[in-house]
């Protein structure tokens, strides 16, 4: 219960905040930028594959996978933002004392705070890109299954991003490093999957651990069971991680 | 000072070699010098203890210590843990498709061959592909990889190996590897001492890496044989008269392509599945006339492209193949006209080259996607027998009702006349003769030209899937050649204008805004506390 209570308090500090109300708003705008690029290139491309004998593409090809590979790297290029304050603001203000003096486990405040931070990131998500299955259902034929794909991929990755958030912002009480180390760690498993390309354990290493590799697939409409394991693991681990940290800091 | 700092950068890299080695032994077991690295990693954090004593008695001798110690043992035995169990999760993952034309999946035919393949057998692959490539090698590369991927999910046992021939010189050279995108996929049985055998595909989709598997899982080729002689298409000639590239998709198949001699006698060889005369510019003798007749009623198969006779041609060429008097016994005529089509006349500029609206709901057209293209063509048509033991000829392609066949060259403008054979005109048609004694129906496939066989055509719209099919059906091979990639629907969104610009600006400027606009006044209500 004392999870869900420090998720409200969570979830309330991001509502009520304008700094968060102000990513929010770049992310989306950058989002709406792509989404209109990629429709407007998808519509003129439909309408000009027939003339030449061509098949076009499904619209999973054309705008689902495009938008949700965008809309990944953006993600998690603006969630550092959001998660670096959440225990790093805390143990730098010396809250964090009051709050691991209070009957509450360690595990408990850290899933709390994700949890707070995973609900105002869907309500994001869901204000924001509302429009893209609706707009998809009204003008087009856009089958419901590749879309909930997508979304999935897209929360599974919010849900490791921000894991991987709040873990860096157990590690330090600078909320600047804990958003470089946030970045460092994200987009260094986002560009590992370029090495896929490669033969050999490099190349191993990459099909394996790139964020990428794991994320895409999602938004082409294919579920594997080894890219939620992947992800599953990244959000465990991380959580693991902080609530390591944050149980260390009660003792020392 | 410095003794203690590099101690401490030697446990560093103990750490490291620790988290490198597991990550290797995990992902890339068969990297040569993991033993070294391990060797590394205890000689690194063994150092450090010994050398950075004091930090380490700190470490673990305080209760804060301690507890910070063992939080990042805890940390570390977690995170391999976690590595293992994704590796588990690698080896066989489950997959679930839902694309719209489930396009990561292999198609119901091929899933089912490839399931039914011998359990002795083992398949492994080898795919060379450049992997630093251009976008389109890229592409090519992702594309089979995926094909790869969606047959180990239903054959885990499957080996694949991506090479890079350009990084990998030596081992691409020895494989005789010339371009990208050339796969070798060898099958091995085992212990029952028998070497192993390969396959090398250089147009590697569904339909050839299943066909592939299918051969080597029986070593039967069915034997193909193009008659050569009377001036027809060839094997051997390069340019647009040249066959080259069906024969290589057809080698590719599973079918022995070579060229038959029929002005040496005698009669088709026995393991014929298919005969093909491309377009012989000289009529065969009554001879070979007979010889294919017998062939077709001993329940062979023929492909006949009669080319017509253009306008502006010598005397010497008559447009005769000399099978007319046979193709009538089995009611199918090749009339004396060029056909001219409107609908490409409009849409490429020259109304010579025919294309096909409508086919037939048969085993070589039911899964053809685009059209089929043919060259300065004539038309085809049925001829009425009589009598139970009537050959059932079918039309499989015909054009639209703006295409006919003009008789009359001498006029300036074209135009149909009640001379002409009024569209829409036939372009290809099937004839089953009725089973013979020993149960074997003879089949002739009749087209109205031969340039859609050759080189320079055969590539364009669906000529070669057409021709492939054909074959495959003519040689009762149908299972090989008809394991056709899904079939891709188009999507399909309309807008207009105005409807497109109210969706981009309500994604760029109305959402963002509104949040924007939420952020000022929070940003103001709070000043205002």
């Amino acid at each position: 219960m004392m999870t869900f209570h420090v998720a409200r308090r969570e979830l309330r500090h991001y509502l009520r905040s304008p700094f968060a109300y102000l990513v929010g708003a770049a992310f989306l705008f950058i989002a709406g930028v792509f989404f209109g690029l990629i429709l407007d290139n998808y519509i003129q491309l439909s309408s000009s594959a027939p003339m030449y004998g061509e098949q076009g593409l499904t619209i999973t090809q054309g705008i689902i996978e495009p938008l949700s590979s965008t809309l990944g790297l953006i993600l998690i290029l603006f969630l550092p933002t959001l998660t670096m304050r959440v225990l790093a603001e805390e143990q730098r203000s010396g809250s964090m004392a009051l709050l691991l003096s209070a009957p509450i486990s360690s595990t408990e405040i850290v899933l709390g705070k994700w949890l707070g931070l995973m609900t105002f990131l869907l309500l994001l998500l869901m204000v924001g890109l509302g429009y893209v299955p609706l707009l998809l259902f009204i003008y087009g034929d856009a089958p419901l299954a590749p879309q909930l794909s997508a979304l999935l991929g897209l929360v599974l990755l919010a849900g490791a991003g921000s894991a991987v958030g709040v873990m860096t912002s157990s590690l330090s009480d600078q909320q600047i490093v804990a958003a470089v180390l946030s970045w460092m760690i994200l987009l260094g498993a986002w560009i590992l999957s370029f090495l896929d390309s490669l033969e050999g354990p490099m190349g191993a290493i990459g099909a394996h651990i790139g964020l990428m590799i794991h994320y895409e697939s999602f938004g082409q409409a294919l579920i594997r069971s080894n890219d939620i394991a992947y992800f599953v693991l990244a959000t465990s681990f991380s959580l693991f991680v902080a609530v390591q940290r944050v149980e260390s800091n009660r003792w020392s | 000072m410095l003794f203690t700092i590099a101690a401490r950068l030697l446990g560093a890299a103990g750490l490291l070699s620790i988290a490198l080695f597991t990550t290797l032994y995990l992902f890339a077991a068969e990297t040569p010098g993991l033993n070294w690295i391990a060797l590394g990693a205890a000689i690194g954090l063994s150092s450090w203890v010994y050398l950075d004593w004091p930090l380490v008695s700190r470490l673990f001798g305080s209760r804060g210590g301690r507890s910070e110690a063992s939080a990042w043992l805890l940390i570390l035995m977690v995170a391999v843990i976690g590595a293992l169990l994704l590796h588990l999760a690698e080896r066989e993952p489950q997959r679930w498709d839902h694309s719209e034309n489930q396009m990561h999946s292999l198609s119901e035919q091929g899933a089912s061959i490839v399931k039914q393949l011998p359990d002795d057998l083992e398949f492994s692959l080898q795919a060379y592909f450049v992997t630093l490539g251009d976008r389109i090698q890229e592409s090519q590369r992702q594309r089979f990889k995926s094909l790869t991927e969606a047959t180990r999910a239903l054959r885990p046992e499957f080996k694949v190996e991506f090479i890079d021939p350009e990084t990998q010189p030596a081992r691409a050279s020895r494989d005789q590897i010339s371009r990208n995108a050339t796969v070798i996929i060898t099958a091995s049985s085992g212990d029952s001492g028998e070497p192993p055998r390969s396959e090398r595909l250089s147009e590697p989709d569904e339909s050839a890496l299943v066909a592939a598997l299918l051969r080597l899982s029986n070593a039967e080729r069915s034997a193909v044989y193009v008659v050569s002689g009377h001036g027809e298409l060839s094997l051997t000639e390069t340019g647009p008269r040249s066959l080259a590239v069906l024969a290589g998709r057809l080698t590719e198949l599973g079918f022995a392509v070579q060229e038959l001699d029929t002005l040496r006698g005698g009669d088709i060889p026995k393991d014929a599945r298919v005969v093909i005369l491309a377009g012989p510019m000289i009529p065969l003798n009554e001879g070979e006339a007979g010889m294919l007749r017998r062939f077709v009623e001993a329940g062979g198969a023929l492909l006949i492209c009669a080319e017509p006779k253009l306008p502006g041609e010598g005397p010497e060429r008559t447009g005769l193949t000399g099978l007319e008097s046979i193709l009538a016994d089995w009611g199918m005529e090749a009339l004396d006209n060029l056909i001219l089509d409107e609908v490409m006349r409009r849409a490429l500029g020259d109304a010579t080259f025919p294309i096909s609206e409508r086919f037939a709901l048969h085993e070589i057209t039911r899964n053809l996607q685009l059209p089929l293209v043919l060259g300065t063509a004539r038309s085809l048509r049925v001829l009425k027998q009589q009598g139970q033991q009537a050959t059932q000829v079918e039309v499989l392609a015909s054009t639209s009702e703006a295409a006919w066949g003009e008789t009359d060259f001498n006029s300036e403008i074209y135009a149909v006349d009640e001379t002409d054979d009024r569209g829409p005109v036939d372009l290809a048609l099937l004839a089953v003769l009725p089973q013979n004694e020993a149960g074997l129906a003879g089949q002739v496939l009749l087209v109205g030209d031969r340039d859609w066989l050759s080189d320079g055509l055969i590539t364009e719209f669906g000529n070669l899937d057409f021709a492939i099919r054909a074959v495959g059906h003519l040689a009762r091979r149908d299972e090989v050649v008809g394991i056709a990639p899904r079939a891709k629907s188009q999507g399909h969104l309309t807008m207009s204008f105005l409807q497109e610009l109210l969706a981009i600006l309500t994604a760029v400027l109305l959402i963002p805004g509104a949040l924007l606009l939420c952020s000022g006044m929070l940003w103001a209500w709070r000043r205002n506390l």
